[in-house]
């Protein structure tokens, strides 16, 4: 039988094992801590830890530090990392993977809200089969981010004036098929 | 032949100019699109990093629909190209999350197994369309322009399609044959900042602007991006820079509101009027008559 209680300094020796079993962490073991990868990422320094720090902290069992981090959700999807990484880990696909675990786990970093921007997308998605950029921004910036909001009114008026401003949202033509697939998906990604 | 036409969100938002000139193009060029009936977002860098088989079932999905329809499509946003390439390559390989993504699309009673091509604009132009045809459409030659090649990240990175992802040239062929120059500079293949231009604006428009820093510094006089993102990044930190804009600000193109201005296209078809920056066609004559004047000035 499993042992029911983890100690949390098990847990955290575990943790490069569980990064290297998920599908993107195949070769994470053979991080050479070369460094190229912080030397190549455009955004570290916005990051707590740059690129192969995380790699360091992974190996050392820093859970709680790696998964609370802003670094994986400042990463923009570049990825000029992976196509440099000596050891050819797939850095961009973990950085996704780390997001999804901070959530999974519930310690998303207190540092950032950038998590809000990504989780409003999604479920604008969800809901209507396309993105609306109006209402994305309008979700995320108009409770936490009202000053900010007010300095994109210019641009906002002007993108309005030129016409690229959908109001309407999105109909997806067969919403009962299109609806399966999201609860079916989302099904599956809370049992991963 | 009929190619299936992804357009993807930005395309029927913030990017409709792209869309635009990418029709106007096609119309010209007598190539005929058919647009994915009921098609959906394909989850771009957002969904995948809350929700990966819903990213990959989302991406599925389009490929699901138009494998009823045909095989080759062809989409303007690389974005889009690069997680409709992903979900491909899952399901051709058998890789990870592809099981899961099946089972999703059948509770959708959809299937897919694998067959659909997906193209980016640029390599289509290049690969399918060919540059001679492009060539002979010319009626209007770029000459006198130096345009700077802006390719951003997910074109080149991780996967180049037909190009080279560290030192990609098909944007550079597609200026030559519109007649004019390429202006080479320091970071065609940098990021612009991607959403962070919505989540940490102050960030996202450092970043652009260093970009486009480079390409003044290379004395262009037009930026031409495959991306709708990359476009509107750009344009939105010059917008940021100084209002109103001044002579100096560079007009941001994307693919093919450039290849309509050599294809002699009038400005309304390629949707100059949607660019951020107010009055992009006047400044796409000016710098046209300032490079000639240096031209004059140096026989
Ligand atoms: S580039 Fe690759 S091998 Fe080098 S430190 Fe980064 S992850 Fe490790
Ligand atoms: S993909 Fe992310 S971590 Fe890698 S270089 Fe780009 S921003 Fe940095």
């Amino acid at each position: 039988m499993k042992k029911k209680t983890l100690l949390e300094s098990e847990q955290h020796r575990n943790f490069l094992e569980e990064i290297a079993a998920l599908p993107e962490g195949e070769r994470v073991l053979s991080c050479l801590q070369c460094g190229t990868c912080s030397g190549t990422c455009p955004v570290a320094p916005l990051m707590d830890y740059a690129p192969r720090q995380i790699f360091a902290m992974i190996r050392a069992g820093m859970k709680k530090e790696v998964l609370t981090s802003v670094t994986p959700w400042m990463c923009s999807s570049c990825y000029e990392c992976t196509v440099k990484c000596p050891a050819q880990i797939k850095i961009t696909e973990i950085m996704y993977a780390l997001k999804r675990e901070s959530i999974k786990q519930g310690l998303v970093s207190p540092g950032t809200d950038v998590y809000r921007f990504y989780q409003h997308f999604t479920d604008i998605v969800s809901k209507h089969g396309r993105m609306n950029e109006m209402l994305l921004m309008m979700k995320y910036m108009a409770l936490r981010h009202p000053v900010a909001m007010m300095s994109r009114v210019p641009v906002g008026l002007r993108m309005m004036m030129t016409g690229v401003m959908q109001v309407q949202p999105h109909r997806v033509k067969n919403a009962e098929s299109f609806q399966k697939i999201v609860e079916k998906a989302t099904a599956l990604e809370a049992r991963q | 032949m009929k190619y299936l036409y992804y357009p993807g969100c930005s395309s029927k938002g913030t990017s409709r100019a792209y869309e635009e000139s990418l029709l106007s193009v096609c119309r010209k060029l007598g190539i005929e699109l058919e647009e994915l009936e009921d098609w959906t977002c394909c989850g771009a860098t957002s969904v995948v990093a809350v929700n990966k088989v819903l990213a990959f079932a989302l991406s599925a999905r389009n490929l699901a629909l138009a494998e009823q329809k045909g095989k080759e499509m062809v989409t303007p946003c690389p974005s889009c190209w690069l997680m409709l390439t992903k979900a491909n390559n899952a399901f051709r390989e058998g890789t990870e999350p592809a099981d899961k993504v099946r089972e999703a699309l059948a509770a959708g009673g959809l299937t897919y197994n694998g067959t659909v091509n997906v193209r980016h604009l640029m390599d289509f132009l290049v690969n399918v369309v060919g540059l001679e045809k492009v060539r002979k459409a010319v009626t209007n030659p770029l000459k006198g322009y130096r345009i700077a090649p802006y390719y951003g990240c997910q074109i080149v990175r991780p996967y180049a399609q037909n190009d080279d992802t560290y030192n990609p040239q098909n944007l550079e062929k597609i200026i030559e044959a519109l007649g004019a120059e390429v202006a080479q500079f320091e970071g065609k293949t940098t990021c612009c900042s991607g959403a962070l231009m919505a989540t940490m604006k102050d960030d996202g428009v450092e970043m652009s602007r260093n970009i486009l820093n480079s390409i003044k510094r290379a004395s262009a006089n037009i930026v031409v991006t495959p991306c709708p993102l990359c476009q509107l990044n750009l344009e939105l930190a010059e917008f940021d820079e100084k209002q109103p804009w001044k002579e100096t600000e560079l007009p941001v193109l994307n693919l093919s509101q450039l290849v309509g201005l050599g294809l002699g296209l009038a400005p309304k078809e390629l949707g100059l009027s949607r660019s951020i920056l107010p009055g992009v066609e006047k400044k796409i004559k000016t710098a046209k008559k300032y490079s000639a004047s240096l031209e004059a000035a140096e026989v």
